[in-house]
């Protein structure tokens, strides 16, 4: 497979309880190739989690397609299905739940490596298992080869759960919040593993995050989707979006983050939402799902009409009716003052 | 000149193990003043939960403490807390004390309603009217933004973890403490949630005038809410300072690591630089300095003295536990690359 493109057309997930349908992923279109780097940020339950399971195929979606090189899963033969599988890989978010912790480090690596017919002979095998860990940073790599997943901490679990990704060859990884659950000092040296391996191996990154300073770190030259609520509410370039932000939700988001320096932080403006409580996912608000909380809500129009993406210009898309939100915003908490 | 509200002498706690014993606090002394807001920041393992349990003597059955006392003021009287009885100190926590460990909103009692936590609370610590109680609670409640009578009569998987960690707050503030002690108290929350917090302990705080101290291997937190910050390296304090001071100027080679390696919102950089290795084991004594292992400005004398606590030349307050300690830490960390440096 010489590249892959990913298309996700009108993408849409229900979970049924009883009687009520949760809408957790909510119509989303997004095309991309297999070279870029694209992030999503949003808060617990805006389905970016989901969303990244559907792409990496572990989640069928309840309505919409999602086409690899322009073709369903299910349209290819098994031979077809089984590439795209291998060309992307997941890395979850908890090592401590994501490895075997009855399998040795080699025999979690080794598995897949054999599987594919990536290596033939254990000769072989230890080699490449050798070089993949020499790869996430795992080094002396001897050291770590016949390992079980309690003799290791949480960041070097992530680290053989990132070698695990990369042992097919993979064209993209989604990874879902791979940092979330490491130190602080260990967090940043993983985020720089992860953007060595981009480069040397030309893979493409959906990067799952809550923390935009991350996703400015990782994926700063890349695109950026902020969720709400199932649905992407701004979509564009990483750095127009936190420099220049256009809907009001991440607006919100980008006034809230606390900035490692006092000085930065306590000067902030902060933005204040009408309220506090993100609407349950079974009884969503008609019209814009924000509305509820927006401090730029149009009586008439945001509770009646569900925005839809649209292109403020080019490869900057928002999902809002208001126009200027950021400075009508800054205008607003500044008569707050 | 502030007024000294706890202080911590060469306080040392060991746990045991079923082989090994683990060194979790290793001489720590530690000042915190009436009245100020300090952060005890480290990751995991650097003993800043044991710390925080110590205050309210809570350690665990299979601790000892080694060496050291904490002693507590009340009334401009003395409490050495790991002295006191524990018929007083029953007494001392959640009245004078509140301890709100990490998790604490995952702790209410699943079959009680909120209203009878804050009732049983009372009741334990001598009060006696009902309605007085419920008062308190109500206007408490409400201090912190919560529809009072809904929330009072819900059971706790009914509110979502904002609102449980907000009337764990209001719980905590029922009987005027002095003190009051949150373990790592926006982990686990979303951004907006956190923020919400985050205001909500600023104004609480201003009310009620408590000393708060907080447990957080979160830097941008303490950046945010603290006057003073304490920063934790296996089982010691190896930096005190003013947090402008420490965000500013940090003398120790971790501190700065630790700056260097949060990433920024804004500003020029996406690179970080970030700490090689990994925190050292603790079931072992050090000979030398702890952080000798990942430190780019180690050299010979690190290897065989440990680094004592001490004031730096150029600033009151400012203490650090290291060597090679300048205010050029910063900008070494800054030039240097570390993964190149240290092999």
């Amino acid at each position: 497979m010489e590249e892959l493109m990913i298309e996700l057309n009108n993408i849409t997930k229900f979970y049924r309880k009883r009687n009520k349908v949760i809408k957790v992923i909510n119509k989303v279109d997004l095309k991309f190739k297999d070279d870029e780097i694209l992030c999503l940020v949003g808060e617990s339950g805006s389905g970016k989690t989901t969303l990244g399971k559907i792409i990496a195929g572990l989640i069928e979606p309840t309505e919409g397609e999602i086409k690899y090189n322009g073709k369903l899963l299910k349209q290819m033969g098994s031979k077809e299905a089984k590439e795209i599988r291998r060309a992307i890989q997941m890395i979850h978010q908890d090592p401590f739940a994501s490895l075997n912790p009855v399998r040795s480090v080699y025999q979690t690596l080794s598995t897949p490596l054999l599987y594919y017919n990536i290596v033939k002979g254990e000769k072989e095998t230890k080699k490449k298992v050798l070089e993949l860990l020499e790869v996430v940073d795992l080094t002396p790599a001897e050291d770590f080869i016949y390992k079980y997943p309690h003799q290791l901490s949480g960041g070097q679990r992530q680290r053989v759960a990132i070698a695990r990704a990369l042992t097919v060859n993979p064209k993209f990884i989604v990874a879902d919040e791979p940092v979330s659950m490491v130190d602080a000092s260990i967090k940043a040296s993983i985020i720089n593993t992860l953007k060595r391996i981009r480069k040397e191996f030309k893979v493409g990154f959906l990067f799952i995050t809550h923390d935009l300073a991350l996703a400015r770190l990782f994926g700063g030259d890349g695109k950026l989707g902020v969720m709400y609520t199932g649905r992407i509410v701004e979509y564009g370039f990483t750095d127009d979006i936190i420099g220049n932000p256009k809907h009001p939700y991440t607006i919100t988001l980008l006034s809230a983050v606390p900035e490692p320096d006092p000085a930065v932080t306590r000067a902030k403006k902060r933005v204040k939402l009408r309220s506090d409580d993100i609407p349950r996912l079974d009884s969503l608000p008609d019209g814009c799902h924000f509305h509820p909380r927006c401090p730029l809500f149009i009586e008439g129009k945001c509770d009646k009409l569900l925005p839809e993406l649209r292109a403020i210009h080019s490869r900057h898309y928002v999902a809002c009716f208001v126009e200027d939100a950021e400075r009508k915003i800054l205008e607003m908490t500044r008569e707050n003052d | 000149m502030a007024t000294k509200h706890i202080i911590v002498d060469d306080l040392s706690v060991e746990y045991l193990g079923a082989t090994k014993k683990i060194y979790a606090l290793q001489h720590v002394s530690l000042d915190i003043n009436r009245g100020e807001s300090i952060a005890l920041v480290g990751e995991s393992g650097c003993g800043k939960s044991t710390l925080g349990v110590s205050f309210i003597n809570l350690l665990p059955l299979n601790s000892r403490i080694t060496s050291g006392t904490i002693k507590f003021i009340s009334n401009s009287k003395e409490i050495d807390i790991f002295k006191t009885p524990t018929s007083e100190l029953q007494k001392l926590r959640w009245s004078k004390i509140v301890m709100m460990a990490q998790g604490a909103l995952n702790a209410f009692n699943p079959v009680m309603r909120i209203r009878d936590h804050f009732i049983d609370t009372a009741y334990s610590h001598g009060w006696k009217n009902k309605t007085e109680i419920l008062n308190k609670a109500r206007y408490l409640l409400k201090r912190v933004h919560l529809d009072s009578e809904r929330v009072l009569s819900s059971f706790p998987h009914e509110l979502s973890g904002g609102m449980r960690q907000r009337v764990l707050l209001s719980l905590g503030l029922l009987l005027n403490p002095e003190v009051v002690i949150l373990d790592e108290p926006t982990t686990a929350l979303d951004i907006l949630t956190q923020r919400n917090i985050i205001e909500l302990l600023k104004e609480l705080k201003k009310e009620f005038n408590f000393t708060l101290i907080f447990i957080t291997h979160d830097l941008s937190l303490a950046a945010e809410l603290a006057d003073r910050v304490a920063v934790m390296y296996a089982g010691k304090a190896v930096e005190v300072g003013d947090v402008y001071d420490i965000f500013a100027t940090p003398y120790h080679p971790y501190t700065a690591g630790l700056i260097t390696s949060t990433p920024k919102l804004r500003g020029e950089s996406t690179e970080v630089t970030s700490i090689p290795g990994s925190p050292p084991n603790l079931s072992e004594i050090f000979k030398g300095c702890p952080f000798y292992e990942r430190c780019p400005l180690r050299s010979n004398v690190c290897i065989n003295s440990q680094p004592k606590l001490t004031a730096v030349e150029e600033k009151d307050g400012h203490l650090v536990a290291c060597h090679h300690a300048s205010k050029n830490t910063l900008e070494h960390i800054k030039q240097g690359d570390w993964l190149s440096t240290i092999q």
